[in-house]
Formats: structure tokens, C-alpha cells, sequence
């Protein structure tokens, strides 16, 4: 089978996880968009791993490993948000840029 | 393989000092500084037994130590002295011991000022002791980096500015001669950083004239040449008393050291190309030092911009390439040495009682306090070249090489000799001769305690001035060697 | 011969070791300071008068072609050569020189202990003559160059010390300063000489010097070294355009200008010339040139002497312009005549600056006037010291002065004609001139006019212990005088004894032969007193001299002939000049390079640090990219970079 369409599948989404990510304001939209971003690096992974002939199992070890990743970023970029709101009560990104050289 | 020896004794003694002082708790003054002066009388005794068992009929370094450090890269722990670092270690004991006690009445943050003092002068003794290019290097940076804070925190007129600056240029110095002293450990290809094995090895002709000038001009900055030299003076105002005559009296003559040690040495070839160019721009800092300390109105810039002139003939002396010129030029690093320190010492005292030393509003002190004022008058005129001082010798022999190499730098170089009278001249009779002014108090002249250190510096100058041949003897078969190197 | 060496060596230990013991331990003590250096300089006499009886009376020789015994042992290794040594040079020269130095030496300290009596500084100056009794005579006993060079400074740092004695005062101070500076000057194309020497010879005594001059192919340019010492000989005689330190250094205690500034240390160029004489007579037109600038220099300093009040400033005038007349002597030719000169005018240019000193001391001032206003003639000491130097100055038979000027002059007449030796002779005139002006001004007392005027500066001298001021003290004062005043009568006689032993090859005619040339300077010497008489020794005299009528004149000779005014418009604004500019440069040029440096490597860490904004997602976006063109790149190549 062609791994193209899934390789073109993953792009796109990681193209919209990116788009997302540089445009949207809202921390929690970026969240969301690096998530995305992750899918769709994990779908690349099994994708190449199962269709080129190579050891399957690896490329679906490493997808569960990153939604484990993926799941413990969330918790600490949602915690951390929430502490944002609370000092800054506002979670625009725009308005975060005080490590500014 | 030797083991350690007398030269590590040597370094460690200050290391050793350190520690003890940073031991001591800082409410307990004076025990820092008496420890600090006990570590100065063992660094003035194991160098009188490096004296002793020194023998200047035989050739090459003497008391050599050598010991594995990093072996896969060739460091090693490599000491060894011969004529002309015998004299500089020598010349770092006596300034040292009369450093400290010239600061005997320091109050503030004594602990960490005699800590820094004695971090200074371990990596001073590395330095001069060193016969491998990383701890030479090393050495050195441990030397010049307690310079910033030992300005920053215990100097006078903008400090903060001074330190800076000259840190900033030292390092800057540095930076060029790191990279040069890397070439030459590649390029050599022996994966050694001994530097007697890379002085043997012959570089190729380009290699040697392009990387040579990196290596003077790195080394030149610290020994104050022109047109680099302006951090010098600043510096030397900015810092305490006992720091000055260790920058002037020692530090700068680390640059020449380096000089001879590292740039002559492996890269003769360089050196003999860039002989001329460097015989210039030391008959520079003869010739300007000399017209700017004439302007000065305080005595410590005047002090700093004649260091910069007698540090002109140290460099031209080297660049000479001769007999005389070198050993002229070894004997004034360790008069000017003596004589510098001298001179800030005497400085000092007259800062301490009067809180300026601006000449122009001190005037007739000859009269208030005699012996603090002849002290300095005494350098002054040590400077000037006047005979029965050490430095008249060490300027003939510096002139009588110049005239055999570059007659017409020679002429010019004479003749200045008339501008460094006047500069003394008019320091002497403006600050010291004439009617104090009304607002001048008249303290109490110097004390039996604080007039030993500077007798002692004036001993020194007196006794090579009329027998010169104690520091000659040394410095002469050394000179040869070094001469033989640079055929 | 070592026992004359052991002589010369302790001839300069002693006054070395009495120095060191004064200046160290007894500064407080002023009667044993005193004694230390008195007896220091006993010994010296007595070394010295060995010396003269050993080594001048029976004119020893060594070595040949004979000339001077040298003694030396290594003192400095220099390439090439053995090394530069120290030793001593035996020849009637330098042992009479010596005698000369350890005799005037001697009669200024014992005058020292009357005249500055009560000073502060009385332990701080007999060590510091000490001193200078070492120097000058390791200068004259030095047996080659470079010992002579260190001696010669030496000599100059003793000059600045004692000019500048009484340092609290701004006038001493500068002409202290003004003297180190100036000779310092002339000094630099002293050590300038003694260089190329040692390039070209090594160590070589000073008869090797010579003979390497006037051999077949000099190592060296004879005339480029003969003229670079001469600088020296310039500046520390005070000749031509380095002689405005003199007057001023008349600043210094009046023993002081009897011991250095008359008969010794500047008399240490002649004595330079005479020692050096072969090398100097082999570049003629060098000689000739000095000869002429000496002549320049008499008749200048003449003038300036015609107008002076200051009864100091007019021996010190009369001391630039006697040099002069023994730099002529030896420059046409005659060591004998130059030394001789020298000789008897140590003698009496000591004795009439001493004999002032009593005046000085008696007034409380240096003006002649106002010494006139102060019963002068009650000092006889004074009275006989001050007619006999002036006597034997003028140069009127049979006193010293005659016979070594005769000496002088005769030997000019040889060696040059026409109008210089005219003007040398008309000078001889000036000097009776000014010498019996002074005379008639100082002891020809209240008449007329009370000149209120001080444009002489008043010498402090001691603190006004006039009551207390004890016989001893006049004693000590008086004796010297009278001694150097008998020996002015006596000193005359030596010319044979000179001719004989220096200047071998002259001829030479006994004392009582009175040629023509005697005969016209005594009419100009009789004419000179006569018009000093006219105008301020008869009664009712106007007391003001032709050319000080003239205002012109007046203040052109007054003041140096404007050479100060000159040099401080010329030499010293440019040096100032100069010294500003290298200073500008440093601040503006050096350190503003460095600043920009500085200030641009805070600008590039600034124009760097706007990539920084603080907006993550830039920050992203930027990583992304350069990490999406980095794997495109990677993968043209295929992997391998």
C-alpha cells in the first residue's frame, strides 16, 4: 500500500495544527492546535512504520507514548494557563511578552 | 621527571594563604593582615632559596618540575626558572610583602581584599614559573580577573570605569592570544602545551608572521603599549595603593614576559619581521608617555603615564634583539618594577593624609612631611635615569642596544630623555618644593612602620644601582640563550 | 703606583661615607654632621695634596707613548666586549683637578659653619656638599667615560639638591628645577657621545679614547661625537644657549655659588675638554666653532654683568664668561693656559663669592646698594677678600687672575687673529670693567641717592641672629676668606708648572715676560678700572654705569639678553604644546576609539535584542522555518552536508 495519502493526510494536518498555533490568541486554542500538531506526527509514524515494511509494533508503541505526552502537556499547559488568568486575568497571547529583550 | 619542588612551594604559598585567610572570620582584621604579611615573608624566603640554589653558569632551566595533567591533550604541570624569571619571581615577592604592608591601615572589607590580593599573586608566580602554555595561560587570567574587583571595590576616582576598562582591554588581550596560542599548538602537532618542545619545533614563515603579531599585540596590551595603553593610567589612578604598584610593578610586566616566553620564543622568525614595526611603536610610548605625564596634574596619572614610557623601553629593549638591549630590557622590568612601586607606595601615603593628589593643591609637602616626600622624590628621580638607581643602568644598556640595531630610534629616544626630566622636575618642585598652601593641614610624616616598605623598595633600587651586577649575573646567560634561540 | 690609587679611592671614599652617615643618622645633629664632613674633606685634601706631590710635581707618565696611569676593574657586562668598567685615571690633570675640588670643597664647609648657622637644614646641607665632594671628585678621578657620565650626573643632582636647598621658597625651587632641566638638555647629547664611544670601542679608558681618535681610521665620527659632548660641556658650563641657569641659580646659599657655581662643578666642561683634549683637537672645525661661541658668550655675559645689582648675579655672570675665556684657551690649542685658568679662577672666583657672602650676611641682602648702605668697610674680611678676587678677576698684576688670562690670550694669539682675538681682548677690558664696578658699588658706601630700589631678590641667609651671631661663627667665616685671598697673591706662579706638564708641545715663557699682548690688556684692564672709578668710585659719582643709562641696554643686558623670554616663547610653548596634544590624543583619540567600540557593541546587543519581542509564537515561527529550511537543504544534498 502507498503511504503517500497518509504522509499528505499528516501534512495537512500539521499544517492546520500550525497555522493554528502561529494565528490563534487564545493559549487554549494553541493548546488545541498543538495537539494537533502531535496527531499528526503520530499518524506519520505508524503510517511509515506499518506500510514500508518495517517492525509495525515500534511505529504504535511510539503513537501511545506520544498521547501519554500529549496528555500530561495538556494538564501542565492548562494548570499553568489558569495561572496565567488568575495573575494576568487574561489569556491573550498577545499580551504575554515580557521576556522581551 | 622531577616531582613538585621549590617552585610549587612557592606558588602554593599564596595559595595556602588564601585559604587561611578566608578561614579567618572578618571581624578579626588585623589577624588577616599579619597572616597575609607572614605569607609575604614566605614568598620573599622560598624565592631567597630559589636564589640560592640557582646557579646562572649553567644554561637552561633550572629547578625543573614536570608531571602528567591531562595526558591526552599534552597539559602538563611544568615548572622551571631561569635568568630572566628568576629576577620577575623575586621582583613578585618584594612587592607583594611591601604591599601588604603598605595597606596596613585599610578598615574596610579587609578579608576580602587580602584574599583577592593573594589570589593576584598566585597567579602572578604561575605565570613567571610556567613552562607549559595552558597553565602559563591560565595563570594568567587568575591573575588579571581579581584586578576588577579589587578597583571596582577598594579605588579611588572612578572606579567602577577603571576596573572595567581594564579588565575589558586585558581580556581583550587575551582573546587575541588564545587563538594564537592555539594555532601554534595545532600547527606544532605534537599534542604537547610544553612550551620548550613548541619552541624547538620550526614554523613555517607565513605561519610565523601572520600569528606573531596576534601574540605581541595580546601580550603588548598588558605591558601597556601604544596605542593600547590607555587603560593603563586610568587604572592605576582607580586602584588602591598596594594594587597599583602590583599593576604596575608586576601585572604589566607579565605582558613582556609573555612576550619573551611565548611570542620570541616560538615564533623567532615572527619576531625578527615585526622587529622594526615594534621598535616603533616602543619608541611611541617612550616618546608620548613622556609628553602626557607633563600635563598631569594628579601625581598618580603622572606615575601611570611614565609607566607607560618605561614600560616603551622594557618593549624596545626586546625588540632589539641583542645582547644589550634584552638584558637591559629584564633589568628595567625589575627596576621599574621596584621603582613604580615606589612610587605608588609613596603616593598613597600622601592620599591617605590629604585625600587628593592633585600637585597643584598639595605644593610644599617637602616641608610637612620630609620623609614621605623624599620617598617619593626618590623614585622620581630613579625614573629620570639619574645614576645610583638601578633604572640609569637598565636605560644604558636598552640604549646602547637600540643605537647598535636602530641608530635613528636610538637618537630619538635620548633626546626624550629631556622631556622625562621635565615631567619629573615639574612633579617635585610643583608638588613637594615651594610654600604649602593655607588649607593643607600638617599631619604627623610618615611612620617608622609604614617608612620600612618603601625603604625597602629603595634599598633594592640603591644597592643594584651601584652594584648591578647582582641582577646582571642572572639575567646575562639567559639573554644569550634566548639570543641563540632567535638566530 | 697602588699607593696613589689607594689615595685617589680614599679621596672619594670619604666624602661618600660622610654623606651616607650624615644624611641617614645625624640630619639632627648639626655640630657632628658638620665635623663628618669636614673631616671627610680633610682626608681628601690630604689624599689629594699626595696625589699632586706623587703623580703632577714629578709629572709621572705610564704606559707608551706616556700618558695618564689608569686602573681599572669590570663593573657591567655588555656584548662584544668586556664589559664596562671603573677605576681611576693618575695624570697631573686630574691630580691637581682634585686638589683644586677637595680644597675649595674643604674652605666652603668650613665657611658653612658661620654662615648657615642656626638653619634648619644645617645636617640636610653638609650632607648633601658631602655629596657633591663625592661626586665632583669621582668625576675628575674617573678613567673612562661612562664613570665620568655617572659622575657628571651625579654632580647635577648635587647642583639641584643645593640650589634648591631652601626648597620652601618658589624662587629657589624653580631655579633649581630650570638648572636640572637645562643641563639635562646638554646631557642628553653628553650620553648621546659616550654611547656611540662604547658602540665603537667597548670599554675604553679615556687614553684609549683619545687614541683611537687621532689614530689613522677612528672607529667613530670624531667630529659628530666631539660635538655631542660638547652639548654637555654647554650645559653644565653654562655656555652659548643653555647658560640662563646660572644667574638663576644664584638662588641657592651663597657657599653653595662659591663651591658649585664658580669653581668646580661648572668648571667640570672645561675640565672635560681638557681630559679630552686630543679628541677635540682632532675635529678642528668642532674646536673653532667652540671658540667662537665662547667668545660670544664672554663678551654677552660681560654686559649682562655691566648692569647687574645683585651682587651674585654679578659673579655669576663673571663666572659664565671666565669659562668662556678657558673653553677659548683650550680650544686654540692650550691645555695648559684652559687649566690654568681655571685653576687660579676657582681660587678667586671662591674667594670673592665667599667674601660677598659676608657682605650678604652682614646687609641681609644681595643688592650692592643696599650693602653699601650697611658700613661695608666694618667687614674686613669681606673688604680684603672681595678688592683681592676683584683684583686678581680683572686681571692686574701681579695678582692670579693676570698670569692665567696672559696664558689665555697668548694662546689665542697663536692660534686665531684679527678681530676675534681683538674682541677677547676687548673683553678683558669689560671684565675689569664690571669687576671694579661692582667694587666701587659695594664698599663706596652712603654717598649720594639712597637707590631704594630692590630688583634684587634678598637672600634669607640665616635666621637674623645678628645679635647672637657668634665670633666663632665670623671666625669660620673670615679665615677662609683670608687663606684663598693670600693664595690669589701666590696661585700665579703655577703657569710654568702647567705649560711644563699639560701642554708640553707649546712654548712657553716665564712669568715675568711681558710681550705686547700683556702690555695692550693691562691698558684695557687699567682702562676698564679707570671708567668704573669715573663713574662710581670718586666721590660724587653718578653710580650708574653708560649702558645702564641707556634703557635699551639696560634691560636687553638686564634680562639674559631676552634668551629666557625666548625660550619660553619658542622651546617651552611647544613642549606644552606637544604634551597637551598627546594628551587630547589620549582622551579624544584613543579613549573615544575605544568608546565607540564600546557604545557599538552595546548598539549591536541592542539592534540583536529586538529579534527578542517576547511573542512566543514569533519565536515559533522563526524555529519552524530555519528547521523546515535546514531539512530541505538536508535533503538536496542527500543527506550529507
Amino acid at each position: 500500500m502507498n503511504p503517500t495519502l497518509y504522509l499528505g493526510f499528516a501534512t495537512l494536518l500539521f499544517g492546520i495544527g500550525l497555522y493554528g498555533l502561529l494565528q490563534r490568541r487564545s493559549l487554549v486554542a494553541m493548546l488545541i492546535s498543538l495537539e494537533l500538531m502531535l496527531a499528526a506526527v503520530s499518524v506519520n509514524v505508524v503510517a511509515l512504520t506499518t506500510l514500508t515494511g518495517h517492525d509495525a509494533s515500534m511505529g504504535q508503541v511510539v503513537a501511545l507514548i506520544l498521547v501519554g505526552v500529549a496528555a500530561s502537556e495538556t494538564a501542565i499547559g492548562l494548570s499553568l494557563f489558569v495561572a496565567i488568568h488568575r495573575a494576568s486575568h487574561s489569556i491573550d497571547v498577545e499580551n504575554l511578552s515580557e521576556l522581551k529583550g | 621527571m622531577n616531582g613538585p619542588g621549590l617552585l610549587t612551594l612557592l606558588v602554593l604559598c599564596p595559595a595556602v594563604g588564601l585559604a587561611a585567610i578566608l578561614a579567618i572570620p572578618g571581624r578579626f582584621p588585623k589577624a588577616i593582615k599579619v597572616v597575609s604579611a607572614l605569607t609575604g615573608l614566605a614568598t620573599l624566603l622560598v624565592t631567597g632559596l630559589i636564589y640560592a640554589k640557582f646557579d646562572p653558569a649553567a644554561s637552561g632551566k633550572q629547578l625543573l618540575e614536570q608531571l602528567p595533567w591531562i595526558p591526552a591533550v599534552g597539559i602538563e604541570w611544568h615548572n622551571g626558572v631561569d635568568g630572566i624569571s628568576l629576577p620577575l619571581l623575586v621582583l613578585t615577592s618584594i612587592v607583594f610583602f611591601t604591599g601588604v604592608l603598605v595597606m596596613w591601615e585599610l578598615k574596610e572589607r579587609v578579608k576580602e581584599y587580602f584574599a583577592f590580593m593573594t589570589l593576584l599573586v598566585t597567579g602572578v608566580f604561575g605565570v613567571f614559573m610556567s613552562l607549559d602554555l595552558f597553565f602559563f595561560l591560565f595563570f594568567y587570567e587568575v591573575a588579571v580577573l581579581p584586578m576588577y574587583l579589587l578597583i571596582a571595590v577598594w579605588g579611588s576616582t572612578r572606579k567602577e570605569y577603571g576596573a572595567m576598562k581594564l579588565t575589558l582591554y586585558l581580556l581583550a588581550g587575551t582573546a587575541l592570544v588564545v587563538p594564537a596560542a592555539l594555532a601554534v599548538y595545532w600547527a606544532a602537532g605534537l599534542n604537547t602545551f610544553d612550551l620548550v618542545r613548541l619552541g624547538s619545533v620550526h614554523y613555517g614563515h607565513t605561519f610565523q608572521v601572520v600569528v606573531y603579531p596576534f601574540l605581541f599585540v595580546g601580550f603588548g596590551i598588558l605591558a601597556g603599549m601604544w596605542p593600547l595603553h590607555t587603560w593603563s593610567p586610568v587604572g592605576h589612578v582607580a586602584a588602591p595603593t598596594a594594587v597599583s604598584m602590583l599593576h604596575a610593578g608586576v601585572l604589566m610586566k607579565l605582558g613582556a614576559y609573555g612576550i619573551i616566553r611565548v611570542a620570541m620564543t616560538v615564533l623567532p622568525e615572527g619576531a625578527h619581521t615585526w622587529a622594526l614595526a615594534t621598535a616603533i611603536l616602543a619608541t611611541v610610548n617612550i616618546v608620548y608617555g613622556a609628553f602626557v605625564a607633563l600635563s598631569q596634574t594628579d601625581l598618580k596619572f603622572v606615575i601611570g603615564f611614565s609607566s607607560v614610557s618605561h614600560m616603551g623601553i622594557v618593549l624596545l629593549g626586546l625588540s632589539t634583539m641583542s645582547q644589550d638591549g634584552i638584558n637591559g630590557a629584564v633589568f628595567q622590568m625589575f627596576s621599574h618594577g621596584i621603582m613604580t612601586a615606589l612610587f605608588f607606595a609613596a603616593v598613597g601615603f600622601i592620599y591617605d593624609r590629604y585625600h587628593t593628589r592633585d600637585m597643584t593643591r598639595l605644593g610644599g609637602l617637602s616641608r610637612y612631611v620630609p620623609v614621605a616626600s623624599a620617598f617619593f622624590i626618590v623614585a622620581a628621580l630613579c625614573g629620570a635615569g639619574v645614576p645610583g638607581f638601578s633604572s640609569f643602568w637598565a636605560e644604558l644598556l636598552v640604549f646602547l642596544g637600540t643605537l647598535k640595531t636602530y641608530p635613528v630610534l636610538a637618537w630619538i629616544v635620548v633626546f626624550a630623555l629631556a622631556v622625562t626630566m621635565a615631567y619629573t622636575m615639574r612633579a617635585i618642585v610643583v608638588g613637594f618644593f615651594g610654600a604649602p598652601h593655607e588649607e593643607l593641614h600638617h599631619p604627623a610624616d610618615i611612620s617608622l612602620f609604614l617608612a620600612l616598605p618603601r625603604g625597602i623598595l629603595v634599598g633594592v633600587l640603591l644597592v643594584l644601582g651601584f652594584y648591578p651586577r647582582l641582577i646582571l649575573d642572572i639575567i646575562d646567560p639567559a639573554t644569550r640563550v634566548l639570543i641563540g634561540v632567535l638566530k | 703606583m697602588t699607593g696613589t690609587v689607594l689615595a685617589a679611592l680614599a679621596a672619594q671614599a670619604a666624602p661618600f661615607l660622610a654623606c651616607a652617615l650624615v644624611l641617614i643618622f645625624l640630619r639632627g645633629r648639626p655640630r657632628a654632621a658638620a665635623g663628618a664632613a669636614i673631616a671627610a674633606l680633610t682626608v681628601s685634601f690630604a689624599a689629594t695634596a699626595l696625589l699632586v706631590w706623587q703623580v703632577a710635581v714629578p709629572n709621572v707618565a705610564c704606559g707608551t707613548p706616556p700618558g695618564p696611569c689608569v686602573t681599572q676593574a669590570l663593573w657591567l657586562p655588555v656584548q662584544g666586549g668586556a664589559g664596562l668598567a671603573f677605576g681611576v685615571i693618575l695624570d697631573p690633570l686630574s691630580a691637581t683637578m682634585a686638589l683644586v675640588v677637595a680644597v675649595i670643597t674643604l674652605a666652603v664647609m668650613v665657611y658653612s659653619t658661620g654662615y648657615m648657622h642656626g638653619d634648619p637644614g644645617f645636617g640636610r646641607y653638609f650632607g648633601f656638599l658631602a655629596f657633591f665632594g663625592w661626586a665632583m671628585l669621582g668625576l675628575v678621578l674617573a678613567s673612562n667615560l661612562l664613570q665620568l657620565l655617572v659622575f657628571w650626573e651625579l654632580v647635577g643632582l648635587a647642583s639641584f639638591l643645593l640650589i634648591g636647598f631652601w626648597f620652601e621658597r618658589a624662587a629657589p625651587a624653580a631655579a633649581a628645577r630650570k638648572a636640572f632641566i637645562m643641563t639635562r638638555v646638554g646631557d642628553v647629547g653628553f650620553l648621546l657621545g659616550v654611547l656611540l664611544l662604547i658602540r665603537a670601542l667597548g670599554v675604553a679608558t679615556i687614553p684609549d679614547v683619545i687614541a683611537a681618535a687621532t689614530g689613522p681610521a677612528p672607529a667613530f665620527r670624531v667630529p659628530l661625537v666631539a660635538f655631542l659632548l660638547l652639548m654637555g660641556v654647554i650645559g653644565k658650563s653654562a655656555q652659548g644657549p643653555l647658560f640662563t641657569w646660572l644667574p638663576d641659580a644664584m638662588e641657592g646659599p651663597t657657599p653653595v655659588s662659591a663651591l658649585l657655581h664658580s669653581a668646580t662643578m661648572v668648571a667640570a666642561g672645561v675640565f672635560l675638554v681638557a681630559r679630552l683634549h686630543g679628541l677635540f683637537a682632532a675635529a678642528p672645525a668642532v674646536m673653532h666653532g667652540l671658540l667662537l661661541l665662547a667668545l660670544v658668550t664672554a663678551l654677552a655675559s660681560a654686559t649682562m654683568a655691566m648692569v647687574a645689582n645683585d651682587i651674585k648675579r654679578v659673579l655669576a655672570y663673571s663666572s659664565i664668561s671666565q669659562l668662556s675665556y678657558m673653553l677659548m684657551g683650550l680650544a686654540a690649542g692650550s691645555v695648559a693656559a684652559g687649566f690654568f685658568h681655571l685653576t687660579t679662577h676657582a681660587g678667586f672666583k671662591a674667594l670673592l663669592f665667599l667674601a660677598s657672602g659676608i657682605f650678604i650676611h652682614h646687609a641681609h641682602s644681595n643688592d650692592m646698594r643696599e650693602i653699601a648702605e650697611h658700613e661695608p668697610l666694618s667687614q674686613k674680611a669681606g673688604v680684603i677678600g672681595l678688592v683681592a678676587g676683584s683684583l686678581a678677576l680683572a686681571g692686574v698684576i701681579p695678582f692670579a687672575g693676570y698670569f692665567s688670562k696672559e696664558a689665555v690670550l697668548g694662546a689665542m694669539g697663536e692660534h686665531v687673529g684679527g678681530v676675534v682675538l681683538a674682541l677677547a681682548y676687548f673683553g678683558a677690558g669689560l671684565t675689569a670693567y664690571y669687576t671694579f664696578r661692582m667694587v666701587f658699588l659695594t664698599l663706596r658706601g652712603a654717598a649720594a641717592q639712597a637707590h631704594r630700589r630692590t630688583d634684587a631678590p634678598t637672600q634669607p641667609g640665616p635666621a637674623a641672629h645678628e645679635e647672637h651671631f657668634s665670633k666663632a661663627a665670623h671666625a669660620a667665616m673670615a679665615w677662609p676668606v683670608l687663606v684663598l685671598a693670600a693664595l690669589t697673591l701666590v696661585l700665579g706662579y703655577l703657569g710654568g708648572f702647567f705649560a711644563v706638564r699639560l701642554s708640553p708641545a707649546l712654548p712657553h715663557e716665564g712669568p715675568f715676560h711681558v710681550g705686547t699682548g700683556a702690555v695692550v690688556a693691562l691698558a684695557l684692564v687699567a682702562a676698564g678700572i679707570a671708567l668704573a672709578w669715573y663713574e662710581f668710585g670718586r666721590a660724587g659719582a653718578l653710580r650708574l654705569g653708560f649702558a645702564e643709562r641707556v634703557p635699551v641696554l639696560k634691560s636687553f643686558f638686564g634680562d639674559n639678553w631676552y634668551l629666557d623670554r625666548l625660550y619660553n616663547a619658542t622651546v617651552v610653548r611647544w613642549t606644552v604644546a606637544l604634551s597637551r596634544a598627546a594628551k587630547w590624543n589620549d582622551h579624544t583619540v584613543l579613549d573615544g576609539a575605544s568608546d565607540v567600540v564600546a557604545q557599538g557593541t552595546v548598539w549591536g546587543g541592542r539592534i540583536l535584542a529586538m529579534g527578542q519581542n517576547g511573542f512566543v509564537q514569533a519565536y515559533v515561527a522563526v524555529a519552524i522555518s530555519v528547521v523546515a529550511a535546514l531539512g530541505i537543504w538536508l535533503m538536496r544534498t542527500g543527506g550529507q552536508p
